[in-house]
């Protein structure tokens, strides 16, 4: 393990794409954080909220996070590949991550379908017709932060599928991949915090 | 300076000399295990009745496992302080908001004492 001191690391050895990657992160970790700061408060004032989240489903939220926990191990190992400049084992750690997020989208698919039947839509105009105003809002915000999650996972699985595509074809760019790594990785943290929020307090 | 040996053009400007990856690489397969543990544990507390008591369990969960996460994975540890400054920027934006808003969830009457 490269045990250089902290102190020792002058902040202009950043690489460019890493410096700039972590500045995307913080300003994505202030989005989904005020996101998750709108849910806690409103979770703290409306009791009926606790109802509402008893209709999501619980193992559809334990394996999606199992898959994404995973994913981020996929990713990671990606990048041991690419500082050894290991082509084929970048790609196979890739396409798994990729696999991974198609089974993610799959299960929040399912999940929506599910959920949509049931009359829970951004909307709501169900729970509207019954006077229930503040339940209405824990879908609103409920699809608001998964759904844009959900866009950050598609997001990410491109970013993976071209950087992969480009390091195959040229043989470098390498650093590509942790950068990409690094984005994969923040939406596996975002989904850490979600998962117990949505699916487990009642 | 001397380029011997770096690709050209485009990368040449991003390219990464062997020394300068700082980084360490940890076991990242012990780190994957602790964080399913910490998963394991985190569904099974779910199942106490008390809610406030789920809630400090797996939101203090959350914070060790995103640690985790941010720290190995993403090799925060061996960042220099303007990434970290950078997050605790993020945090710090996070707190106010949360401080800003909290007094909306809360009965008015909360922060008035009756004159009597």
């Amino acid at each position: 393990m490269n045990t250089t001191s902290l102190s020792k690391i002058a902040w202009n050895r950043i690489p460019q794409a890493r410096f700039a990657m972590w500045t995307l992160i913080a300003g994505e970790f202030v989005i989904f954080g005020g996101l998750i700061v709108v849910y806690l408060l409103n979770r703290m004032k409306y009791p009926g909220w606790g109802e509402m989240a008893m209709h999501t489903n619980v193992v559809a939220g334990t394996i999606n996070t199992f898959v994404l926990l995973t994913s981020s191990f996929f990713v990671v190992k990606a990048h041991e590949a690419a500082v050894k400049k290991n082509v084929e084992k970048v790609k196979f750690w890739i396409w798994l991550t990729i696999l991974c997020a198609l089974i993610f989208l799959g299960i929040k698919a399912y999940e929506y379908t599910h959920e949509i039947h049931l009359g829970f839509t951004l909307s709501s105009p169900a729970l509207l017709e019954q006077g229930k105003h503040v339940e209405t809002l824990y879908w609103a915000l409920y699809y608001t932060m998964t759904g844009l999650h959900g866009l950050h996972v598609v997001g990410g699985a491109l970013a993976l599928f071209f950087v992969m595509r480009n390091v195959a074809k040229t043989k470098s760019y390498f650093h590509r991949i942790e950068a990409a790594g690094l984005y994969w990785h923040m939406v596996d943290i975002i989904w850490i915090f979600l998962f117990p929020l949505i699916y487990l307090i009642h | 300076m001397s380029t011997h040996g770096k690709p050209q053009g485009l990368e040449h400007e991003l390219w990464v000399p062997a020394e300068d990856d700082y980084h360490g690489h940890p076991n990242y397969l012990k780190v994957y295990i602790y964080l399913l543990i910490l998963f394991a544990i985190t569904v099974f507390a779910s199942l106490i009745p008390n809610p406030m008591i789920v809630f400090i369990v797996v939101f203090s969960i959350s914070i060790i496992k995103a640690s985790m996460v941010i720290l190995n994975f993403m090799h925060l540890k061996w960042e220099p302080n303007i990434i970290w400054y950078m997050l605790l920027l993020a945090l710090i934006a996070l707190a106010f908001l949360f401080l800003g808003l909290y007094p909306d969830t809360v009965p008015i009457e909360r922060f008035f004492v009756p004159n009597g």
